[in-house]
């Protein structure tokens, strides 16, 4: 019996599905540990190509470099394993989505960073897989930061544990580091433990509008500089609309104070306070560009250096007018929605126009990226450590994964 | 060792880059675990990146051990040298390569001591976060291979949380060069992978350092409480309640009372059966209000007294106490065992009760001075290593404090890592697959197993298949 027939015997026929994104491979759901190490052997043993997914939402990020046979969901190992409200810490299965962990810790008073658009469909697993962030980034550092521990379904069927739940612990590697932006290439993430954050007393968003960005990468310099501590700092527009969001969370009276100082640097702005920021907060969390709907550029390099790169970004002949922009300038990046495709050439010589800011540049499209479009690994020791990494790990190379994390020398 | 290996290294390193006499290399025999010793063959000092990758591609051709070593000021034998090995220390390579205040890092060599970035960038309004007790003597290196915390982690966590690069030089003599433009690493994440793994996937020599902004408003408080349950029971409810103090440090009132015998009186009542320290950082208004809300709760826990630092000279004096406990308490024995593990914050009472419970069964002397708002415990075991009996009961009495802390959902170490003191009891929280997917990662970055063998990793647990000659 050929192993996908082996898979749906195992799991029954509605445990097996597709999703978009993935047209034509089927996609097994385990609803235990138990079951899905079991779809593992099953695969290993016949060296199945098989790709690992939560509920395929990220699939556009950049699409799998090889055709998978089968590809495994999380969907099914939903649920919260512990949470202690009282230490802030909680545990989940990878396939609990951050809206429902959200749900379940709001009422305590308590949140999930990282803040993700569309959070209804963004597994736990899935959401450390890609290493992703969200609005709250600036405030809270990136989500593999406040990842305490994690299980992991390796390929020869043993679930390992690393790290634990638990806001301090040094004991062994922390492999869970690893896992968070591997891309489920190293194993299935079946749970992870975070540590949770507090929900601000008070908040408040403040707009301000400009018909070109400097002026507003200028405002928002000084804001950094103010000293001015921010949820989030977003300039975001296209063509001649550009407006800069302003968000800062806290104690009452901290906000009340921070309030002030913005009036004296964001004279002409709207502004919002309370349950009406969170809304709107919410809305632009959610309109952040996505992947699905065509190419879009990411640029990151140092603060100091944002004003010259992105005069860079605008100026080159390639990017249009109408392009929109996202920036987030106390994190130094730049991401452009484009409006049509970028053509390698193009992409080749925005990394060198940019080279000389030591800026880093990557492009998300929802169809596979051939390798003239992937970073090259200029450096040849870091690729045979990767390589290493994943032989240790994957040593029949079965798992279909995304650029660039497929070693490129 | 190959008597020709000396002569190489020598014309890499020069007389002052290399220690081969004995007496000379007997201080590198062990670090701040004293009862782990071992004399290294040979100690080489590199100055340089490059004089390091060369010291290594010879070592690693003929399979020679390597333990690298910052200060030495390590509690768990991170850096106790291997037999038949040698000790590479980062003491030459001290430098401060670059402070750029705008962006808010600073690149150094890992021999760097800890606290002079703090000193360095202050002028800019800026400092280091990661405070070691011992940060006027550790190293960044070192720092960054235990994954160091320190009283201040509690609000802006351990080492990994401020590493933004780093140069290895790896077991065959590559340099691996991680340092990331982008905040999210664009494939693994391999800086924050290295940070904690204990000198055993390469030396650090460079390190970029995350630089923070000095808070508009510092207040330093002490709560002093008649009861050590009731300083514990107050920082439970100051976690569960949401308060952001920036440290929350207890010391019991043997700590208490050594601290204020010694150099380091900073003014605790000696009759106080705890007193608990309290940062909080942040703007004028956030400072009040957690102050106020931290105060409401400590004298629901019945507090005998409530003092707010007036001035920069009152908090320095009141934080003199807590640094200096450590070397106070060479006054109780001429030993010290600092045990070093985490539990639930919501279990504080109860498990340092248990660890106290433990010694006096024992019947050692126990003193607690810890990262409470972490949940990190230093119960720490007075003792005279000669005494072979007294030996065998603080040994005894460790490995039961990390047993009823694991049971309640705690852990083997907070801080100081697991080293050789506690790689034995690895097995109490990893299963034998987990240590064997640590020692699989291990492999990949140092297939040679020259780095620091033997530490950590438990042999038997794990069908460990390294070569024989480097278990100790
Ligand atoms: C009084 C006292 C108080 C302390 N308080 C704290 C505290 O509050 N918090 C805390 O976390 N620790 C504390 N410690 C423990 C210790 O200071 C830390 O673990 C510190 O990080 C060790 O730094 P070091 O330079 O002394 O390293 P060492 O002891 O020399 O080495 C420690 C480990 O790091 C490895 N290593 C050293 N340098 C490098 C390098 N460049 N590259 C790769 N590996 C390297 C060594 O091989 C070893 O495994 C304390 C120790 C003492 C004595």
């Amino acid at each position: 019996m050929s192993s996908l027939r082996q898979v749906e015997a195992m799991l029954g026929r509605e445990s097996m599905g597709v999703v978009h994104g993935l047209p034509g491979v089927p996609v097994a759901s385990p609803s235990s540990v138990d079951e899905a190490r079991e779809i593992v052997q099953c695969l290993t043993k016949d060296r199945v190509k098989f790709a690992l997914l939560g509920r395929g939402s990220k699939l556009g990020w950049a699409a799998l470099v090889q055709k998978p046979t089968l590809a495994i969901s999380t969907a099914k190992l939903s649920g919260v394993v512990e949470f202690e409200p009282g230490d802030g810490v909680m545990t989940a299965l990878a396939g609990t989505t951050l809206a429902e962990l959200e749900g379940i810790v709001r009422p305590h008073g308590l949140r999930i960073t990282p803040a993700v658009p569309r959070a209804d469909n963004a597994t736990l697993g899935g959401v450390i897989a890609a290493g992703q962030s969200g609005t709250d980034r600036l405030l809270h550092g990136a989500m593999r930061l406040h990842l305490l521990g994690t299980r992991l379904l390796q390929l020869n069927g043993q679930s390992t544990r690393s790290g634990g739940q638990l806001v301090k612990n040094v004991s062994g590697y922390d492999i869970h580091r690893l896992l968070a932006g591997s891309f489920g290439s190293l194993g299935l993430i079946t749970q992870a433990s975070l540590r949770l954050m507090t929900c601000p007393e008070d908040r408040w968003l403040c707009t301000s509008q400009s018909a070109t960005p400097a002026p507003l990468v200028q405002l928002a310099t000084q804001l950094l500089e103010s000293g001015i501590r921010s949820e989030a700092l977003i300039i975001e527009g296209a063509g001649d609309a550009w407006q800069l969001h302003l968000s800062l969370v806290g104690r009452r009276g901290h906000v009340e104070a921070e309030r002030k100082l913005v009036a004296a640097l964001l004279p002409a702005s709207d502004s919002l306070g309370g349950e009406a920021a969170h809304t709107r907060l919410e809305a632009l969390r959610e309109s952040e560009p996505d992947w699905h709907a065509g190419d879009v550029v990411q640029v990151a390099l140092k603060r100091s250096r944002l004003s010259h790169g992105l005069e860079t970004v605008m100026d080159s002949g390639f990017v249009g007018k109408q392009s929109q922009y996202r920036i987030h300038p106390g994190l130094a990046t730049i991401q452009v929605r484009l409006q049509s495709a970028l053509s390698a050439e193009n992409l080749r010589q925005l990394r060198t126009s940019l080279q000389a800011l030591s800026a880093q540049v990557s492009l998300k499209r929802p169809t596979p990226l051939t390798e003239e479009f992937l970073p090259r690994v200029v450096d040849p020791v870091r690729a045979r450590l990767v390589a290493r990494l994943r032989q240790t790990y994957d040593p029949q190379n079965l798992l279909c994964t995304r650029p660039p994390l497929e070693p490129i020398q | 060792m190959h008597t020709t290996i000396p002569r190489q290294l020598q014309s890499i390193l020069g007389d002052e880059g290399m220690i081969a006499d004995k007496n000379r290399r007997i201080p590198y025999e062990c670090d701040g675990l004293a009862f782990e010793r071992e004399i290294p063959d040979l100690v080489l000092l590199p100055a340089s990146t490059e004089e390091l990758q060369a010291c290594l591609r010879i070592l690693h051709a003929a399979g020679i051990p390597v333990v690298a070593r910052g200060a030495g000021t390590g509690l768990t034998g991170g850096a106790t040298p291997v037999k038949g090995g040698v000790v590479i220390g980062l003491a030459r390579m001290r430098k401060i390569l670059e402070i750029d205040p705008t962006n808010q890092f600073a690149r150094v060599e890992a021999g760097l001591v800890n606290v002079d970035i703090t000193h360095a960038c202050d002028d800019h309004g800026l400092f280091y976060a990661p405070d070691p007790s011992s940060q006027t003597a550790c190293t960044i290196g070192g720092n960054v291979a235990n994954n160091a915390g320190g009283p201040h982690c509690f609000k802006y966590g351990n080492t990994s949380r401020h590493i933004l690069g780093l140069k290895i030089v790896l077991s065959d003599g590559e340099i691996l060069e991680l340092s990331e433009p982008e905040l999210d690493p664009s494939g693994y994440d391999l800086l924050g992978l290295f940070i904690g793994s204990e000198g055993m996937f390469g030396i650090a020599t460079e390190v970029t350092l995350r630089l923070t902004p000095r808070a508009e408003v510092t207040e330093t408080l002490l709560a002093v409480f008649p009861d050590l349950d009731q300083a514990c029971d107050t920082v439970t409810d100051i976690i569960a309640e949401h308060w952001e103090p920036s440290a929350l440090e207890i010391m019991d009132q043997l700590t208490i009372q050594a601290v204020e015998a010694s150099v380091f009186s900073a003014g605790y009542p000696p009759d106080a059966k705890a007193v608990l320290l309290i940062e909080v950082e942040g703007s004028r208004p956030e400072c009040e209000a957690n102050v106020a809300g931290i105060e409401a709760i400590a004298k629901r826990h019945g507090i005998m007294e409530w003092r707010r630092a007036a001035n920069d000279k009152e908090r320095k004096k009141l934080w003199a106490g807590r640094k200096g406990a450590y070397g106070a308490m060479g006054r109780i024995a001429p030993d010290l065992y600092v045990s070093d593990v985490v539990v639930p914050r919501t279990k504080l009472r109860q498990l340092v009760r248990q660890t106290t419970d433990i010694c006096e069964r024992y019947d050692l002397k126990i003193t607690n001075v810890f990262h409470a708002g972490d949940g990190n415990l230093h119960p720490n075991i007075s003792y005279d290593r000669r005494d072979a009996d007294q030996m065998r009961r603080v040994l005894a009495a460790a490995d039961e404090i990390m047993r009823v802390c694991i049971d309640a959902g705690g852990t083997l170490s907070g801080e100081h890592g697991i080293g050789l003191e506690k790689r034995d009891q690895m097995h109490m929280y990893f299963e034998p697959e987990d240590m064997e997917a640590m020692l699989g990662v291990r492999d990949a970055w140092d297939p040679s197993g020259i780095m620091n063998p033997g530490k950590m990793i438990p042999v038997r647990a794990c069908n460990e298949h390294r070569p024989l000659r480097f278990k100790r």
